[in-house]
């Protein structure tokens, strides 16, 4: 047992001095003729003081009321008892849906184990307590909130399914703390490996941590990455493995292109050392895939699929001091893989070598030449834009746009724009939409493509606007060549924006399908969080979608250290709770108390 | 309730009409007298001078001797001896407790007897107990029952402390003639067992009638008090719980049981009554039951 305010220990001394010092004040006894005196005993007993100090006699009263006291200032002290158990009054369990919590180095895998831990948690609970339970997944969800359902919290958490999305176990104890944070008796349980790494930016507030780890074993093996690159003797491809583990591993790694075997391959995977080996590529080549036969404890990892032909994987630099809807419209396009920086590396910079990135785009920061073939611009004109900027004008007015692919879907006299920039056409560029400006939008098509929008999206409502991110996609196709495919690539967790009217039916390998309704022409497909492979049918359209793993998880070694922004967590063995023990000490006081009334009634 | 002149209601002079005196045991009155004798003999048979006194039969009385002496002598006979009721009221402070109080019962109870006594013949010594030490006046015949009444009646109880057992001790030394004295007291005094051991004679029956008010045989106190002694002004802090009260109450039956036990020791009789006592039920259910009249 221990005392959560010891300080108020200290009110027994003043409290028990009055009770004693009522004890030696000396009773004024109320007089009372009777006709005859000697019948009585001159027996005494002072229970009531009203005047003068006397010395202090024995009083079991005095006694019984001294010890109701110290209970009564224990109890003020807030005595508390360590029990085992992972919850306590308030509790959020912050479950980890990340990929590696798939591991099935203990049975049947962590994250059965963590949901059984988390079961048995929630049967120990007291009737008072209330918990909740956080997923934290691809996306951070509260799974059942602050409640004392327990039937419910269990039926929900036997229906929540593993993931082989990268977790993001920050958000997930980021929202639990918003649960809990702020009060005294909060208790946040993290259920996860700790693969995910630290998680050094989350204050908990108030909120006492608890690390319950899961998992033992590191040993694994993974692809860590796959891409066509084309060279002077035609595409070719680099395979990555990496050894997680802490021994030497075999493994077989085969390499398919559109589903026929062309390479495989036993390799032995020294730990420290990670496997690239580069592999020809017949040019008819569309999808690859890369498989590694081993008996490692996370097979998500064990293969990875590529599109060989580079439109449908783009790469693509946002130059900009941060634009949240860009960043959001950008990462929806499912090929689009996205780096940001507020100035253009030197490496893109005109020079030798070829460019990583499939295109730019320039938001707030001018324009300057890059090596990259497309570029998006917006209002953010250069030497090399292909519109020249020769003022501003407030609130422009729309006056047409061409039916073009890149207007699909996307009507701009709906946008309203604040400010935008006079501009005049470069050689070479057309303008696509038109305004009392001039050109709203001007493109330029050849080998080097380029979009300039001529008022920036912070500048009007068209971020908010359902079709700007089709808007994007559709820059996206366009400075990409506007290749058309039936195959998408994707990882888990990440949503596709496709352009659609019609409801979109996502069906998995087992045929279980799940519908995704339209919303101003454009189709979110979400949720889809399992590596593997879906159709996506819609009217007479069918697509194939291909999720496959991204590693970018730190391997599956769990880790029994946490660094939190208020210091180290360990992984508890035992975990325990303390509990508030005043029910006891007022049930001890009510029978003190009775005890002394009874006495006192005896007595008087 | 209506009072006749005698001091009782009507009622109570009906009950005790014709009734008299039945003591434990013999006692020979000094003057000739109506009650008949144990012993066997002649009522012509001649025993004893003795004086007048009021209320004497004159046919009694030795007319040659008021001639010769001019003092009224009369002859008594050894057939036709008196009884005498010497009747010691308390009149202390303590005796005006209770509802109605002791003294009032007190007095009704010595009318009762001294009209039994003084209707039967028998002679009636009265003697209050309090301060100014008064001598008993003695009454006899039914001439003397008005003038009883109006010294009993017009009885107050004594507003000065005195000492009941002193009392008591005095009376035991007082020259009185033969047959029961009756002490109507509440007996709260704590030498009164001891006081009432001198009044032990041969030719004398005690009668002690006990009188407690309903305060006093069940006390309703309660908490811290300093309990005063009406006539000695004592004081004792005492807290009145449950402890106290049972030894109060053991107190109390010590010295009711003490009166008892002294009584039959004596040879005489002893009753405690509570003060809210109906006379008529005390006549019937106690004096008449118990025969101390018949």
């Amino acid at each position: 047992m221990n005392l959560q305010a010891p300080q108020n220990l200290l009110w027994f001394l003043p409290l028990a001095g009055i009770i004693v010092l009522l004890y030696m004040l000396r009773m004024r006894r109320q007089e009372k003729v009777v006709p005859a005196a000697f019948l009585w005993p001159k027996q005494v007993e002072e229970v009531r003081a009203n005047s003068l100090i006397q010395k202090l006699k024995f009083s079991w009263l005095m006694v019984l009321q001294l010890l109701a006291l110290a209970i009564l200032v224990l109890i003020l002290a807030r005595p508390q008892q360590e029990e085992t158990g992972l919850t306590g009054e308030l509790t959020v369990f912050v479950l980890d849906r990340s990929a590696t919590m798939s591991a099935t180095d203990i049975s049947p895998n962590r994250f059965s184990s963590a949901k059984q831990f988390i079961k048995s948690a929630l049967q120990a609970t007291k009737p008072g307590d209330k918990t909740a339970l956080v997923v934290a997944g691809s996306e951070t969800r509260v799974l059942f909130p602050l409640g004392r359902d327990r039937a419910q919290q269990e039926r929900l958490l036997d229906d929540l399914t593993p993931s082989d999305a990268v977790g993001n176990v920050e958000e997930g104890l980021r929202l639990a703390a918003a649960l809990v944070g702020g009060e005294d008796n909060g208790r946040i349980v993290l259920v996860s490996d700790g693969a995910s790494g630290n998680i050094d930016q989350v204050s908990l507030g108030k909120a006492e941590f608890v690390y319950q780890m899961v998992g033992k074993s590191s040993e694994n093996l993974a692809i860590t990455a796959l891409g066509v690159g084309e060279g002077a003797e035609g595409k070719s491809a680099f395979v990555s493995v990496r050894n997680e583990g802490e021994e030497d591993a075999t493994a077989t790694l085969n390499l398919y292109s559109d589903g026929r075997l062309i390479s495989s391959e036993k390799l032995t995977l020294d730990p420290n050392r990670p496997f690239g080996k580069t592999f020809s590529v017949p040019s008819t080549s569309r999808l690859l895939r890369a498989e590694l036969e081993t008996n490692d404890f996370l097979a998500s990892d064990n293969s990875r699929v590529a599109l060989v032909d580079p439109a449908l994987n783009l790469r693509v630099l946002l130059v900009s001091p941060g634009n949240i809807f860009l960043e959001r419209a950008l990462a929806l396009d499912p090929r689009v893989t996205l780096d940001r920086s507020e100035q253009v590396p030197q490496s893109e910079l005109p020079g030798s070598g070829t460019s990583q990135y499939s295109l730019v785009v320039f938001d707030g920061v001018p324009e300057v030449p890059v090596k990259a073939p497309g570029v998006l611009n917006f209002a953010s004109p250069g030497e090399t834009s292909i519109v020249r900027a020769t003022g501003q004008v407030e609130r422009p007015r729309f006056v047409s746009q061409e039916e073009i692919p890149l207007f699909e879907g996307v009507d701009l006299g709906n946008v309203t724009v604040q400010m935008a920039q006079r501009t005049s056409l470069r050689p070479g560029a057309k303008s696509v939409a038109l305004g009392s400006n001039g050109a709203l939008v001007a493109v330029k098509e050849g080998a080097r493509r380029a979009i300039y929008v001529s008022f920036a999206p912070f500048s009007s409502d068209f971020p908010l606007d359902a079709s700007f991110p089709i808007f994007i996609s559709n820059s996206l196709d366009f400075l990409a060549g506007a290749v058309e495919s039936n195959q998408i690539v994707t990882t888990p967790g990440r949503s596709l924006a496709l352009a659609s009217d019609r409801p979109l039916d996502l069906v998995d390998s087992q045929g279980v399908s799940r519908r995704f309704e339209p919303l101003a022409g454009s189709v979110t497909l979400q949720g889809i969080d399992r590596i593997g492979e879906y159709l996506i049918r819609g009217g007479d359209q069918e697509k194939r979608l291909i999720v496959t793993s991204a590693v970018t998880e730190k391997g599956i070694a769990p880790n029994s250290r946490l660094d939190l922004a208020t210091g180290t967590a360990r992984a508890v063995e035992s975990p325990t709770r303390f509990t508030d023990l005043w029910r006891p000490f007022i049930f001890l006081v009510l029978v003190v108390l009775s005890f002394e009334w009874w006495l006192f009634a005896r007595k008087s | 309730m209506a009072v006749t002149l005698l001091g009782l209601a009507p009622e109570e002079l009906r009950v005790i009409e014709g009734l008299s005196l039945q003591p434990r045991q013999h006692s020979a009155g000094s003057v000739q007298g109506e009650r008949l004798t144990q012993k066997r003999g002649i009522s012509i048979d001649f025993r004893d001078f003795r004086e007048y006194s009021e209320g004497d039969d004159l046919r009694h009385l030795d007319w040659n001797i008021l001639a010769r002496h001019e003092t009224p002598i009369l002859k008594t006979h050894r057939d036709e001896e008196d009884l005498t009721l010497t009747l010691a009221i308390d009149c202390s402070a303590s005796m005006a407790y209770g509802s109605p109080s002791k003294f009032e019962l007190a007095q009704r109870i010595s009318l009762a007897l001294g009209f039994v006594a003084l209707q039967a013949g028998d002679a009636v010594s009265f003697i209050p107990l309090r301060t100014e030490r008064l001598r008993p006046t003695t009454f006899r015949g039914r001439p003397g029952l008005v003038r009883f009444a109006q010294g009993v009646t017009q009885l107050k109880t004594d507003s000065q402390s005195f000492d009941l057992s002193a009392e008591l001790k005095r009376i035991s030394h007082l020259k009185m003639k033969r047959g029961i004295t009756a002490i109507i007291t509440d007996a709260l005094h704590p030498e009164f067992l001891v006081s009432l051991r001198t009044l032990s004679r041969k030719d004398h029956e005690v009668w002690v009638i006990q009188i407690l008010s309903q305060e006093e045989l069940q006390p309703n106190l309660e908490g811290d008090l300093s309990l005063v002694d009406c006539e000695t002004g004592e004081a004792v802090e005492i807290t009145i719980n449950r402890e106290s009260l049972k030894r109060y109450q053991e107190n109390l039956r010590s010295l009711t049981d003490g009166i008892k036990s002294q009584c039959l020791a004596l040879g005489g009789r002893s009753l405690t009554t509570p003060s809210h006592t109906h006379l008529v039920s005390l006549i019937r259910d106690t004096f008449l039951r118990e025969k101390w009249l018949a």
